[in-house]
């Protein structure tokens, strides 16, 4: 088999993290959004302003951290908007994110063209590099695999539990999970559904504007048009598939990752399958995915709707 | 001065609500209403549906702000703007729906928004342990760790009330706590209530149900249209009284039967056997009949095969054991379809869910039955005009109030919505009709007017079943009551020759 598809396992499973991370990061930004009961399809959208705001502030300032930081502050702004379309002018929340996203795609293709004209693209723009974590990285197969990334991909590996504390160990998150549910409930108790939806849409919108740096300036330093190319979409699938729950999201991001690494592996390795069905891969998966399980998740209660104190 | 004579008075006021005012679109509410809770009592607030007596309590409670009035805590102008600060102020509220949360646990539940816990940890065992003290105190048997969907809805208002107690409330607001019950679970609510008064508590009590508000109130203040009509001592007035308050005009409690001739049987059960949803058997060897022109109550606790009984003779159940006739023909296990062709009507016990479409106009409802048949539909086109004023006719003949026909149905009131499926049920002229809980929910005018209306159909001498929990409507409105207890007929009896204590211990199994 080595022979003819060159791929190693350990080659495949570092590949599967390198792709899960963007992923990862937002579908744990959609797990806010679905648990305070809002519909989040912008995460393409926050993604690719993330990627894109990631990129220019990697460029203009040198420093790949800076950059991150700008696709952060990116990725909050599509979610702003978001937030304000969803909860205070309670528009339809499918419509609402599917517009950020072809917003999101003609602002970015314009501004990219705008800033830079067509073939004087900046090369060599700071991107972050791949630290070995000493010891850890020396472990067959697990080293390479998990411990021989980029600092982006570590934060990730932060941002999983911490996400997870903070929706099931905390006061915050117990009222995150009710807004979700019974937003009224949460009113009458005493809380506060509008910042708590407002403060997690943003929550959001910073972790899949990671993501997208992370397609920016995570490895290489480059900005495409469309770069995301529908990956927020995944991300929502994952999420989906995952029953809005961030472990759950991870895991299936995971799975989604692996089935793009194996993908570029086959071609890199030269199989023969033509790799434009190879590209195919991941997105028939989540097809199938979301055709096997969506129809058995029960998905927040309150979701799409939004919330009137006087009805 | 406002504040001398507060003082003057030489009660103990713990909240005086002084010309409280809200305008909803074009409705008021409340129309400068005076609500004053002395400490240590139990206040009902007594009305028919949209009366206003939930828009007044979620003015106390912070949800709503009031468009005049003011507001006084223990002697002292307070402004409620949020539920936040009624929460400080000790005033806790349980809401006419449940605001719980079915996928979090009773624990989670309760915990959600307190403010005695630590941002960065969630101290789950401290809020059980807490739980465990007044569920002992106050006898409110509850399992913290379980799944609140999974409660039965009585267990579910003793979350309720423990999240209210936990908040250390000194005021209690219940907005129609009984509404949900069964009679046992009234009872035993009523023991805690006083409970929670003996310890320097007050408890607002609302409610539309006479007997309960004699039973558990020290005053009443009866509301109507918006406005407060009066307020009296509970000792010095009496039902009669309160109801002709409450609905304007002089009610009937009690019913004219007149005679009429009973015929030929319209339902038979012989034997009948079902399981429940889990499998459990609760129709065991069920056998009654009722006639043309006559009202047969099945009377009971709730949970001993009501439910069931509606479903298997609807075709909804499978009946595993036993036969069923519809004027003599066996329809044992047919379709719902084949069976209300022969002429069968259902009034279901949840509307909600089963018998209308909450996003759909009253005309909708009304024509949702026979939408795509003439006069309606001909030739596959639909006829609004026809539809609206069939609609209009409907509305007029069974007194449908609130938006007109083209409104959503979701805006009626309940007794209203509970019209439309009563108009629409008997519209198609019936045979047998079958009422679930018919008036659960509903006030005093709304119920008269369903109530009489079941009379009417055995009059014209159609065969009505009434399966129903409340038993003052059993007694009012049936010819004959069965009791059913786990699935069986403990006892037939006829109404005006039983005794109440005779009937609770069929109701609780005991045979005689
Ligand atoms: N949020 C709202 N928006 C518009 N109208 C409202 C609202 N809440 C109440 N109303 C109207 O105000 C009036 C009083 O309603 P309220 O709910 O206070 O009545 P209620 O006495 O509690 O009745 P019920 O016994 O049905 O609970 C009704 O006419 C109702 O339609
Ligand atoms: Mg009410």
């Amino acid at each position: 088999m080595s022979s003819l598809f060159d791929i190693s396992i350990t080659g495949v499973l570092t590949a599967t993290i390198r792709m899960a991370v963007p992923l990862v990061l937002a579908s744990l930004g959609g797990v806010f959004t679905a648990r305070v009961g809002i519909i989040n399809l912008a995460l393409e959208g926050m993604m690719l302003f993330g990627a894109f705001s990631g990129f220019i502030g990697a460029v203009y300032s040198g420093s790949a951290i800076i950059g991150a930081v700008c696709g952060m502050a990116g990725g909050a702004l599509a979610a702003l908007i978001l937030a304000f379309l969803s909860i205070t002018a309670k528009a339809n929340q499918t419509v609402a994110g599917v517009g950020i996203n072809i917003t999101a795609l003609g602002i970015t293709s314009y501004l990219l063209s705008t800033l830079f004209g067509y073939g004087n693209r900046p090369y060599g723009v700071a991107s972050f590099s791949n630290i070995a974590i000493p010891v850890l990285s020396d472990i067959p197969v697990i080293g390479p695999v998990l411990f021989d990334h980029s600092l982006l991909v570590y934060v990730t590996y932060i941002a999983v539990p911490a996400v997870w504390y903070l929706i099931y160990r905390t006061p915050a998150g117990l009222t995150i999970r009710a807004t979700g549910e019974n937003p009224r409930a949460v009113d009458t108790l005493g809380g506060n559904v509008m910042r708590t939806r407002y403060l997690c849409t943003l929550a959001s919108g910073v972790l899949a504007g990671l993501a997208g740096a992370y397609l920016t300036i995570g490895q290489m330093g480059q900005f495409m048009e469309n770069v995301t190319a529908g990956k927020g979409y995944i991300a929502v699938a994952a999420l989906i598939f995952g029953k809005w729950k961030p472990l759950g999201a991870v895991a299936a991001s995971l799975l989604f990752g692996f089935a793009e690494g194996l993908q570029l592996r086959l071609q890199i390795g030269e199989s023969p399958i033509p790799f434009q069905f190879l590209s195919m891969l991941p997105y028939v998966m989540t097809m199938v995915a979301l055709l096997l399980f969506v129809g058995r998740a029960k998905a927040p209660a309150a979701m799409g709707k939004p919330y009137n104190r006087q009805d | 001065m406002e504040h001398e004579r507060t003082l003057g008075d030489g009660e103990d006021l713990v909240i005086e609500m002084r010309k409280i005012s809200k305008q909803f679109s074009g409705v008021l509410a409340n129309d400068e209403v005076d609500f004053t809770l002395k400490r240590g009592e139990i206040h009902a607030l007594l009305g028919e549906n949209g009366a206003g007596k939930s828009t007044l309590m979620n003015i106390l409670y912070g949800l709503y702000s009031s468009d005049g009035g003011e507001i006084l805590l223990n002697g002292e102008k307070k402004e409620f703007s949020s539920p936040n600060q009624a929460i400080q102020n000790r005033i806790g509220m349980i809401h006419q729906h449940f605001m719980l949360i079915p996928t979090l646990t009773v624990v989670e539940n309760v915990a959600l928004g307190l403010k005695d816990q630590r941002f960065y940890r969630l101290n789950l065992k401290k809020v059980e342990k807490r739980i465990m003290e007044l569920s002992e105190l106050y006898g409110l048997a509850i399992n913290p760790w379980a799944r609140v969907g999974e409660l039965s809805v009585g267990e579910q208002q003793r979350v309720e009330i423990l999240k209210v107690l936990y908040r250390d409330a000194q005021v209690l607001i219940m907005d129609e706590p009984t509404a949900v019950l069964t009679p046992n679970e009234v009872t035993e609510l009523f023991i805690v209530l006083r409970d929670i008064t003996k310890r320097g508590n007050s408890i607002i009590f609302i409610s539309h149900k006479l007997w309960e508000v004699m039973e558990i109130s020290d005053r009443v203040t009866v509301l109507r249209d918006g406005r407060r009509i009066e307020t009296v001592e509970t000792s010095l007035t009496t039902r009669e009284k309160l109801a002709e308050m409450m609905v304007g005009r002089e009610v009937i409690l009690q019913y004219d039967h007149p005679p009429v001739r009973v015929g030929a049987p319209i339902l038979q059960l012989e034997d009948v056997h079902c399981a429940d949803d889990k499998g459990l058997e609760v129709l065991r060897s069920l056998s009654f009949s009722v006639c043309a022109g006559e009202v047969v109550g099945i009377a009971g606790v709730d949970g001993n095969g009501q439910k069931e009984l509606a479903e298997v003779v609807h075709g909804l159940r499978h009946v595993d054991f036993g036969k069923i006739f519809f004027n003599r023909e066996e329809i044992t296990n047919k379709k719902p379809r084949q069976i209300i062709a022969r002429g069968l009507a259902h009034i279901p016990e949840d509307r909600h869910s089963t018998a209308i479409v909450m996003d759909f106009s009253v005309t909708e409802n009304l024509t949702l039955m026979n939408f795509d048949s003439p006069p309606f539909t001909t030739y596959g086109m639909r006829h609004s005009r026809v539809c609206t004023e069939y609609a209009q006719r409907m509305s007029d003949l069974y007194d449908i109030r609130g938006g007109g026909v083209t409104e959503e149905i979701r805006n009626l009131s309940g007794g209203n919505q509970q019209k439309v499926v009563i108009a629409r049920e008997l519209d198609r002229n019936p045979d047998l009709l079958i009422a679930a809980q018919p008036s659960r929910g509903l006030d005093i005018g709304a119920t008269e007017f369903i109530q009489k209306q079941l009379i009417a159909e055995r009059t014209k001498g159609k065969a009505v079943l009434l399966i129903s929990t409340d038993l003052d409507e059993v007694l009012a409105v049936s010819d004959r009551v069965l009791i059913i207890y786990k699935g069986e007929i403990m006892k037939e009896i006829i109404p005006s020759q039983a005794s109440f204590e005779e009937i609770g211990l069929a109701m609780a199994g005991v045979r005689d």
